[in-house]
């Protein structure tokens, strides 16, 4: 019942603390663009520690989303290998894949892509449909999750009834829903104002120090940015730079954000 | 929250387009029920209609359906008093059994002496009685009335003609028919002494031997015509028959030639004053599904009755096929209907489905990047088709039902089905067939999941970065 236990991670005994819990080589991957053969990622070396709070940086364009996507496991690249806490998903069949992604990645999306015929606590319990079989233990913890993303109350709301950052914040309990060692946030604060851009960092970074996950986001915002444990910056496909970062910030009101 | 749940939710997104697909299925739906339910009830009437003239079985020498007609004595069963007695007092038949009666068929030539007119006829002796009984059977529990039997017990010489006949015979005046046509006037004359002279002269012949006769009895006020026929010596014979009225038969070929008769006076026409014989024996048992019971057990009776190898039993849809062209073009009809209704449900709920996945594409991006896999994804969709579809059709089969049963059958419509002379009510029977009902909710349900088969596949195999960029 208690909200700290609500949010707590799982992970992975067997990984060291200082094993990167995702490591990149060699990665390709283009797309079409009509009948034009666009690059997106071009040869991309990366190890993104453990437990971190880590942004990947870059203009629009760079393709830091597809570096997000890939590890994320939602696609696949033309050359090169992903390694996500020790596993290859390049290895993994379709379904093997769905697995994986449902029980060790979260997501938060841009556009908070809630399904909207559902209310908040059934968005974050839906999640659970893949990994938790008892209906009420699933009802308490999102019910519990909400109550730690600030939205205690607000269980019976359905997206439409709720602000942008209301939304974001369901969609972050929904990715912390299956206790994933690794949550992976597209543009997280794109779509919401200046202030509660920074709500929403501040709350996903108390997050990230309570439950030890690795957060990655893709992010040109600079307040994000500073926010950052670690920031690999990208640009035309490639990484150019990989650095600590520039504050360690605890409430809210210490991070500056920018919007997009 | 269940699967269901969200596929319910899903489908009030788009009220009006659910709506409307909603529609379109109930639509439908009613459409397989009532015209079923109409076939099913159409079907009763006609059964009802077929046993009350052919009975269920009929024992008759083997070969009589094909070639009976052309020679009676060669295939009348002579005995047949003995062999309707085994029947009625078989302790196996006895409670299936309604009536056990011969007929004798006749054919020949009819003449109407006064006019000058002759027609050939086809004619069929009855018990008038044992008719009576067969005319009122209601096996099927349609609340028909009885059919009412034209013959007269006390008329023994007595029967009734189609009014096809009773217009060759020239007899709308005599026996006061309306909308009776009158031959032209030349032609009659002109065909008329020959078999006027050829005709009396065998009327004479046989008055003399006649139990009764025409010119002698007080009757005489009856119109009255000759039947010539062959006795089973080959001599022709000739019985005069009053006719009572006419009975109007739906087919005309069968209204130009139509005449019924007791069975004695077409005893008479085919084996002579003494003679006796019966063409079959109808057997009309209480109820339809009987028929494979009481028919193994005639045959039975038969291998122990003398000349019953040589005999057969052939039930009403054999002697009277027509029965099955009209239940077979009533039923391909339906299939009809039902295809169309099938096609209907598949194109709306594909519709609909496939577009509930074009507007859906962003989540279903974001179920698979939550870990759904495509299976979930299919399925989602399919049962949301499955839902509409399943919706529709149990909201259509009871609208159905009820307009059915509520509003066709108490609105006391008639029609004369083909082949038919008197009108029979448009019904509806659905209620009574469950498996229509049952059927049709299950076929279109059916029909509803294989239509969203395609989108849903098609959701499924969505690559997750393209649906996502979708949003």
């Amino acid at each position: 019942m208690n909200a700290p236990h609500a949010i707590t991670a799982s992970p992975n005994p067997l990984r060291p603390a200082d094993t990167p819990i995702a490591r990149v080589r060699g990665l390709h991957k283009s797309y079409l663009l009509g009948e034009v053969k666009v690059p997106a990622l071009r040869g991309v070396d990366v190890d993104i520690p453990r437990g971190c709070f880590t942004v990947i940086a870059g203009p629009s364009g760079s393709g830091k989303s597809t570096l997000l996507h890939l590890l994320g496991c939602i696609d696949r690249p033309d050359s090169g290998r992903v390694e996500i806490d020790g596993v290859s998903p390049q290895t993994l069949a379709d379904d093997q894949l769905s697995e994986f992604r449902a029980r060790r990645i979260g997501f938060v999306f841009q556009s908070f892509n809630l399904l909207p015929v559902l209310s908040a606590v059934e968005n974050v319990e839906y999640a659970m449909r893949l990994v938790a079989h008892d209906p009420a233990q699933r009802r308490q913890r999102a019910r519990e999750l909400l109550g730690e993303v600030g939205l205690g109350g607000m269980e019976d709301r359905r997206p439409n009834q709720l602000s942008g950052g209301q939304r974001q914040r369901v969609a972050i309990a929904r990715a912390l829903a299956n206790r994933p060692d690794l949550v992976l946030a597209d543009e997280p604060t794109a779509n919401l104002d200046g202030h509660t851009g920074a709500e929403i960092i501040a709350l996903m970074r108390r997050i990230q120090r309570q439950t030890g996950a690795s957060f990655i986001f893709s992010s040109h915002d600079a307040g994000l940015i500073r926010a950052a444990d670690v920031c690999i910056r990208v640009a035309d496909g490639q990484v150019v730079g990989q650095t600590a970062g520039q504050t360690t910030p605890r409430p809210s009101q210490e991070v500056q954000h920018e919007p997009a | 929250m269940n699967l269901l749940d969200l596929a319910w939710r899903n489908l009030l997104r788009n009220r009006r387009r659910s709506l409307l697909t909603l529609g379109a299925l109930c639509i439908g739906a009613m459409a397989v029920v009532i015209f079923g339910g109409y076939v099913a009830a159409m079907i009763n009437v006609l059964q009802t209609d077929t046993v009350r003239d052919s009975g269920h079985l009929q024992i008759m020498r083997k070969g009589f359906l094909d070639f009976g007609r052309g020679n009676p004595e060669r295939f009348a069963i002579r005995d047949y008093p003995a062999l309707i007695t085994r029947i009625a007092d078989d302790p196996e038949l006895k409670p299936m059994l309604r009536v056990a009666t011969p007929i004798l068929r006749v054919q020949g030539v009819a003449g109407n002496f006064a006019a000058g007119a002759s027609s050939t006829y086809a004619g069929t002796g009855w018990q008038v009685a044992e008719r009576d009984r067969l005319l009122g059977w209601d096996g099927n529990g349609l609340g028909l009335p009885p059919r009412a039997n034209r013959l007269q017990a006390d008329q023994p010489e007595a029967g009734v003609i189609g009014l096809g006949l009773a217009q060759l015979l020239s007899m709308c005046q005599a026996l006061e028919l309306r909308d009776c046509a009158m031959p032209p006037a030349a032609a009659t004359q002109d065909d008329a002494p020959a078999i006027d002279a050829s005709l009396s002269q065998l009327a004479a012949q046989s008055s003399a031997t006649s139990v009764t006769n025409a010119t002698t009895t007080p009757a005489d006020a009856t119109p009255a015509i000759e039947l010539l026929s062959a006795t089973s010596g080959g001599a022709p014979s000739v019985v005069r028959m009053q006719v009572l009225r006419t009975e109007r038969q739906g087919v005309r070929d069968l209204d130009m030639v139509y005449a019924a008769m007791p069975i004695a006076l077409a005893e008479r026409l085919v084996f002579g004053p003494e003679g006796k014989g019966a063409s079959a024996i109808v057997v009309q048992l209480e109820h339809t599904e009987q028929i494979a019971a009481a028919r193994a057990r005639i045959e039975k009776l038969l291998a122990d009755f003398p000349g019953g190898a040589n005999m057969e039993v052939r039930d009403f849809k054999d002697v009277q096929p027509q029965y099955n062209q009209v239940v077979n073009m009533f039923s391909a009809l339906f299939q009809f209907i039902a295809l169309l209704m099938g096609a209907v449900t598949l194109f709306s709920v594909a519709n609909a489905v496939g577009m509930s996945v074009g507007e859906r594409v962003g989540e279903i991006g974001t179920l698979r990047s939550m870990g759904f896999k495509r299976r979930h994804v299919r399925r989602m969709f399919i049962l949301e088709g499955a839902l509409i579809g399943t919706l529709g059709a149990v909201v259509g089969v009871l609208l159905g039902t009820l307009l059915g049963e509520y509003g066709i059958n108490q609105a006391g419509i008639t029609w004369t089905p083909p082949g038919r002379a008197m009108p029979v009510p448009v019904g509806v029977d659905a209620l009574n067939h469950p498996a229509l009902l049952i059927g049709t909710v299950a076929i279109l349900a059916l029909i509803a999941c294989l239509s969203s088969l395609w989108p849903a596949n098609r959701a499924a195999k969505m690559e997750i970065v393209e649906a996502l960029r979708h949003v």
